[in-house]
C-alpha cells in the first residue's frame, strides 16, 4: 500500500514542528521512534536529546538526518540511496548498516513503506535515459529522460530491455549488474577504495559476470583512478580533445575554470576530508592483489594491481563524492566519457 | 648559501611499475617496486648498471626495502606481508636469501615499514595497528625480542614509517594520526610521544650522531625533534605536497627530503633552510636516499612512480 508523498511530507514535518515547540520551550527534544528488536517486532521508543547517554544523542542526530533528508527528497521528487544517506554525514553514521536499520525503522515509526520515503536500497539502482524496460507483465518503465533516476526492477522481473538507440552506458559502482547489450561501450565509475577496484576486476576479468556474446574489455574503466586524485592539473589538460589540428592549443582558461580546478589529493593546499585505509580495507586489497598475480600479463589485471600498490602507499581511499565536492562531477564525466568515445 | 646539484644519470624504466623503496650500501644502491623483482644497481659504475636481479622476491610486489649501515644485509617486506632477509657475499659482490621471518605475527598488515640496525643483527618493523615489532634478525630462528605498544592493545594507529639510530639506542616510529614515537631500546620502553604533526607521519630519520629525530609527512612540514629531552626544536617548510621520504647526509649537516608532487629538497641542518630543489617529474617520489659518499662529491638519487632511479651530484670547483 502506498502512501503519497504529501501524506508522507506532513508526517515528517509534524515530528519536526514537534522538536522545534520543544526548541522553543526549551525543552529537551523527543522524537517518537519504534527499535526493531530481532525477533520481537517493532516496539515503541521514545528518543531523546541529550537524552540520559551519548548514545542517544547520538541515535537522535542520526534520525533528525534521515528525516530531512527524507523530507528533501520527497519535497524535490528525487531518489536517495542508503548509502547516499550514509555519505552525508560518514562521521555521524560510522556503519552503513545504522542507516538502513534507522531508515528501516523509521518507515515503521511513521507507518510508510521505505520507497514511501524515496529511499531505496543501493543494491537496487537506478537507471536515467532513453532506456525502457519491458516486465513480465508487459508494462514497461522507462525512458527515464528527466533528472530523477527510475528505481531499476527486479532481475527476475525484466522481460527484455531496448536499447536501440543508446551509444553508451555508464555505471556508477556499487554492484555488479549482468548485461546482455552487445557493441555498445559501457563505462564504469566506481569508488577509489578497495570494493571499487573489486568490481572493476569481476567486470573486466571474470567473465562468468557478463554474458557470453559480450566481451569484457568492452567494458571500460572511467574512474577513479589515482591519478585522478593525484594529478588534477593534467586531467585539466586532457580536457583539451586531442586532434592534429590543436596540438599548440593555447592554455583554455574557461574550460579550466568551467571544470572548476581540484587541488591534487596529496597537496598540503587540498582541505577535501581524505579517508584512511581501515585495516579491513588493507586486507581486502591484499586478497584482491593476490587474485591479481594469478590472472598473469592481462592488462587490466596490471592497471589494478598498480592501483592497488599505490592505493596501499597512500593509505587513502576516496568515495566518488571526493570528486563531486566542487560540484563538477558531471563536468568530469562528460569529459572523461567524451575522450573515451573519441580516443578509443 | 644555496648548494648545486646536477642530474648526473637517470637509469629510465628502472623497474617495470612503480619504485616504492629504495636502500643505499657503499657500492649499490637496492630497489623495490610494485613488481615481485628486485634490483640492485652498481653505484660505482657512472652509469649505474644493473649489477643483478632478483626474482620472484615478493609475488604481490615490494613496499618497503632497507640495508644495514655496513652494508652486509638487507631486508624487504611485500604487500603480501612476507618479510625476506638478504645477504651479501662478500667475495662475489651478489646478494643471496639470508632467510625469511616467520610465524604467525607475520601476515598481511603485521608489517609495513622495516629497518635494519647497523651491523644488520636486528630488524624493527611497524604493524598496522601501531605496535613496533623487533627481531633478532642475525640468529637463525629470526625471534621477535621486543613488541613496542602506541596506543592500547592492538588499537594503535598505523605504522607508516620507522628508523633504528646506528648505536642501537633508539627506535623511532611515525603514525596515520600524526604521532611520532621514540623508544628506547635498552629498556623496551617508549621514550617520547612526539606530537605537533597532525597528518599521517609517512617518513621518519634518526640523525647519525643519534641527537635529533626528524619526520614528516602528510602536513608537508619536517619536524626535527631532539633525542635527549624531545623538545621540537624546529620546522623545515617549504614542500606543498605529502612528503613520503628522509633520509640524513652522512655528516648529519644536511637532510634530503621527497614528496608526491616529484620534489626533492635539501635541507641544512644548521640554518634551518632548503639550500636545493629538484624534480625530473611531477609524478609521486615514494624514495629519497643519498649515496655513501665514496668519490669527492655528494649524491643522491630519487625514485617514484615514474619508474626511473635519478641520481643527482653535487657540483664541485667553484
Amino acid at each position: 500500500m502506498t502512501t503519497s508523498a504529501g501524506t508522507v511530507v506532513s508526517r515528517i514535518e509534524s515530528i519536526l514542528e514537534a522538536i522545534l515547540d520543544c526548541v522553543a520551550q526549551g525543552q529537551e527534544l523527543t522524537i517518537d521512534f519504534v527499535s526493531n528488536r530481532s525477533g520481537s517486532g517493532n516496539s515503541p521508543q521514545t528518543v531523546r536529546f541529550p537524552g540520559r547517554t551519548a548514545v542517544e544523542a547520538t541515535k537522535f542526530a542520526r534520525i533528525l538526518l534521515i528525516l530531512q533528508l527524507a523530507h528533501d527528497a520527497l519535497v524535490s521528487g528525487t531518489v536517495l540511496t542508503k548509502r547516499h544517506i550514509f555519505y552525508q554525514h560518514q562521521g555521524l553514521f560510522v556503519r552503513q548498516r545504522t542507516v538502513d536499520e534507522l531508515v528501516d525503522n523509521l518507515a515503521s515509526a511513521l507507518n510508510v513503506r521505505r520507497d514511501d520515503l524515496n529511499i531505496v536500497a543501493s543494491s537496487k539502482g537506478v537507471f536515467s535515459g532513453p532506456l525502457s524496460i519491458r516486465l513480465q507483465d508487459n508494462t514497461v518503465i522507462g525512458p527515464a529522460t528527466g533528472e530523477v533516476g527510475i528505481a531499476l526492477p527486479a532481475a527476475g522481473s525484466i522481460a527484455t530491455i531496448s536499447c536501440e538507440i543508446i551509444r553508451w552506458i555508464l555505471i556508477v559502482e556499487k554492484d555488479l549488474i549482468r548485461f546482455n547489450c552487445p557493441h555498445i561501450p559501457i563505462f564504469v565509475l566506481a569508488d577509489y577504495d578497495p570494493d571499487g577496484l573489486n568490481i572493476l576486476r569481476h567486470y573486466r576479468l571474470k567473465s562468468e559476470i557478463v554474458s557470453q556474446s559480450f566481451t569484457a574489455p568492452a567494458i571500460r574503466w572511467l574512474g577513479i583512478k589515482s591519478e585522478d586524485l593525484l594529478e588534477r592539473e593534467s586531467c585539466l589538460d586532457m580536457l583539451r580533445i586531442p586532434s592534429p589540428d590543436n596540438l599548440q592549443l593555447p592554455e583554455n582558461q574557461s574550460s579550466r575554470e568551467s571544470t572548476g580546478s581540484k587541488t591534487s589529493i596529496s597537496s598540503t593546499e587540498c582541505r577535501e576530508p581524505i579517508s584512511v585505509l581501515s585495516a579491513r580495507d588493507r586486507n581486502v586489497a591484499v586478497g584482491i592483489l593476490k587474485k591479481l598475480v594469478d590472472s598473469g600479463d592481462d592488462p587490466t589485471a596490471v592497471e589494478l594491481g598498480r592501483e592497488l600498490q599505490v592505493m596501499l602507499m597512500m593509505g587513502i581511499k576516496a568515495e566518488i563524492q571526493w570528486l563531486d565536492e566542487a560540484g563538477n562531477l558531471t563536468e568530469w564525466l562528460d569529459t572523461k566519457i567524451g575522450q573515451m568515445l573519441l580516443g578509443a | 648559501m644555496s648548494k648545486q646539484y646536477l642530474t648526473t644519470h637517470t637509469v629510465d624504466d628502472a623497474h617495470i611499475t612503480d619504485i616504492f623503496s629504495l636502500a643505499a650500501t657503499p657500492r649499490t644502491l637496492l630497489s623495490a617496486s610494485g613488481s615481485s623483482t628486485l634490483h640492485v644497481h652498481d653505484t660505482t659504475d657512472p652509469s649505474f648498471p644493473l649489477r643483478q636481479s632478483i626474482p620472484d622476491a615478493h609475488k604481490l610486489g615490494c613496499h618497503h626495502v632497507c640495508t644495514s649501515r655496513n652494508g652486509l644485509y638487507a631486508a624487504s617486506a611485500g604487500f603480501g606481508g612476507e618479510v625476506k632477509i638478504w645477504e651479501l657475499n662478500k667475495e662475489t659482490g651478489d646478494w643471496s636469501s639470508g632467510g625469511e621471518i616467520t610465524g604467525p605475527t607475520v601476515k598481511p598488515g603485521e608489517v609495513w615499514a622495516i629497518a635494519l640496525s647497523e651491523d644488520g643483527g636486528y630488524l624493527a618493523s611497524t604493524t598496522n595497528d601501531g605496535r613496533i615489532n623487533v627481531w633478532d634478525v642475525a640468529d637463525q630462528s629470526k625471534a621477535k625480542i621486543r613488541e613496542y605498544e602506541t596506543g592500547s592493545a592492538g588499537s594503535g594507529s598505523f605504522g607508516m614509517c620507522v628508523d633504528l639510530s646506528r648505536d642501537g639506542k633508539f627506535t623511532a616510529s611515525g603514525h596515520q594520526n600524526g604521532s611520532v614515537y621514540v623508544f628506547n631500546n635498552d629498556t623496551g620502553r617508549i621514550l617520547y610521544s612526539l606530537s605537533g604533526l597532525a597528518k599521517p607521519v609517512r617518513a621518519v630519520a634518526i640523525s647519525p650522531a643519534g641527537t635529533r629525530v626528524a619526520a614528516a609527512g602528510d602536513a608537508g612540514i619536517i619536524a626535527i625533534y631532539d633525542t635527549k629531552h624531545g623538545e621540537h626544536v624546529g620546522n623545515l617548510t617549504g614542500h606543498s605536497s605529502w612528503i613520503t621520504s628522509l633520509d640524513w647526509s652522512d655528516t648529519g649537516e644536511y637532510l634530503l627530503s621527497g614528496s608526491m608532487d616529484g620534489k626533492v629538497k635539501v635541507w641544512s641542518i644548521e640554518r634551518s633552510v632548503c639550500v636545493a630543489t629538484h624534480s625530473e617529474t611531477d609524478k609521486a617520489l615514494w624514495a629519497v636516499r643519498w649515496l655513501p659518499k665514496t668519490g669527492r662529491s655528494e649524491m643522491f638519487c630519487t625514485a617514484g612512480a615514474n619508474r626511473s632511479i635519478s641520481f643527482y651530484r653535487e657540483a664541485t670547483g667553484s
